[in-house]
């Protein structure tokens, strides 16, 4: 597996892809600097890119350095976001979760724009290409409270 | 003829007379020697004439003055009487119009009273009869307005009756409009109010596990639909 796809792999929300595109430039600003950059300050970026040691040749090899930065952020930013809204704040196990589903929904690596707003309720909002799901416990009920016939008669008194 | 005229008239006629006596003596003069004797005819003549003439005037003066006297005399007497007659007949006049004007007056003030009597008769007759024809007319109309005042109220009886019923019905549609509005929103208030509290019960009451199983079970109905 290459670099990019195990960077890829790693990454679970919009803001973690944000982060990792931060890291990448920050890396790339160390590359075109003149060849008096720290090797430890460079092992440091690529480490806060890549999740790994930066190997021997390729921190001497620049050129081969930058077209593996550019090749990452190019892959990264084509990766598919998809648009969650939950009620709650997920922990990483649920995240981890959630992307392996959608991953296996779609055939693709995603990330995802997550979204916390409690007024949901429970359950879950959707954007994916455009298209819209509001499978949230608030929609749920809202469409209960709209059938009057129905919550009228649960008004009544039991006999 | 006046007395001056007369006096004037017989002057100039012995003017007339003595120039021609004159122009006469000097056509037919003497001669020298009889001139004196002439002259002293025609002179003594003359005089003479003259003193004819003095003394026809002094009798034309007189005779004019007594004329005159007479004149003045009958003028004053002619005047006395006219003034006389005038005065009497200006008194009889006068007599007989006062009298004319108080009979006429009093025919006139008799004749008005009577008009007046007549007058005050008839205005009385008129008046009565007036009255009387009023009377029928009054009460005539009077009974007439009566039954359209009767028509006229029971019309109006009628309409306010048809109004008011109108109206009664259009309030009691309009309060069934009310009851339903506000059962409606009453209804609803009570569902948005049942909504925000199981809301609120329901965001409270789930935890973790079933907050993660119902995003499970979302996405797995989403994925049954086709959704991705």
């Amino acid at each position: 597996m290459d670099e990019s796809k195990i960077v890829a792999e790693n990454l679970k929300t919009k803001e973690d892809l944000v982060e990792k595109i931060d890291s990448l430039n920050s890396l790339r600003m160390l590359v075109f600097k003149d060849n008096s950059v720290d090797k430890t300050a460079l092992n440091q970026a690529y480490l806060a890119a890549f999740g790994r040691n930066i190997d021997e040749n390729l921190s001497s090899n620049r050129e081969a350095l930058s077209t593996l930065i550019d090749q990452t952020q190019n892959y990264l930013e084509s990766l598919k976001v998809v648009n969650l809204t939950l009620a709650f704040e997920p922990s990483h196990e649920f995240l981890l979760r959630l992307k392996k589903f959608f991953q296996e929904a779609l055939g693709q690596t995603v990330v995802i724009n997550l979204v916390v707003n409690p007024t949901i309720i429970g359950g879950v909002i959707l954007e994916n290409n455009g298209k819209y799901l509001d499978y949230s416990s608030a929609a749920i009920l809202d469409s209960a409270f709209q059938d009057r016939d129905f919550l009228t008669t649960l008004l009544q008194p039991e006999t | 003829m006046s007395t001056e005229n007369i006096l004037l008239i017989a002057f100039l006629t012995n003017s007339v007379l003595l120039v021609i006596t004159l122009i006469m003596i000097f056509i037919f003069r003497p001669s020298k020697k009889d001139e004196q004797v002439i002259k002293k005819q025609m002179e003594q003549e003359a005089k003479e004439t003259i003193l004819r003439a003095q003394s026809m005037a002094a009798d034309i003066v007189k005779n004019a003055n007594a004329e005159l006297e007479t004149s003045k005399q009958f003028l004053k007497t002619q005047t006395d009487q006219l003034l006389k007659t005038m005065k009497d007949g200006l008194s009889e006049t006068l007599s007989n119009t006062s009298n004319n004007i108080q009979t006429t007056t009093t025919k006139t003030l008799e004749d008005y009273h009577q008009s007046l009597l007549n007058l005050n008769e008839s205005l009385k007759n008129y008046a009565s009869e007036l009255q009387q024809k009023l009377g029928a007319e009054t009460a005539g109309r009077i009974d007439q307005f009566n039954q359209e005042i009767q028509k006229e109220i029971a019309s109006v009886r009628s309409l306010n009756q048809e109004k008011v019923n109108t109206r009664l019905q259009t309030l009691d549609q309009e309060l069934d409009k009310i009851k339903k509005e506000h059962y409606e929103a009453l209804q609803k208030s009570i569902f948005v109010v049942l909504a925000r509290i199981s809301k609120k019960v329901l965001g409270r009451s789930i935890d973790i596990s079933t907050h993660e199983q119902l995003v499970i079970d979302a996405l797995e109905k989403a994925k049954k639909e086709n959704f991705f």
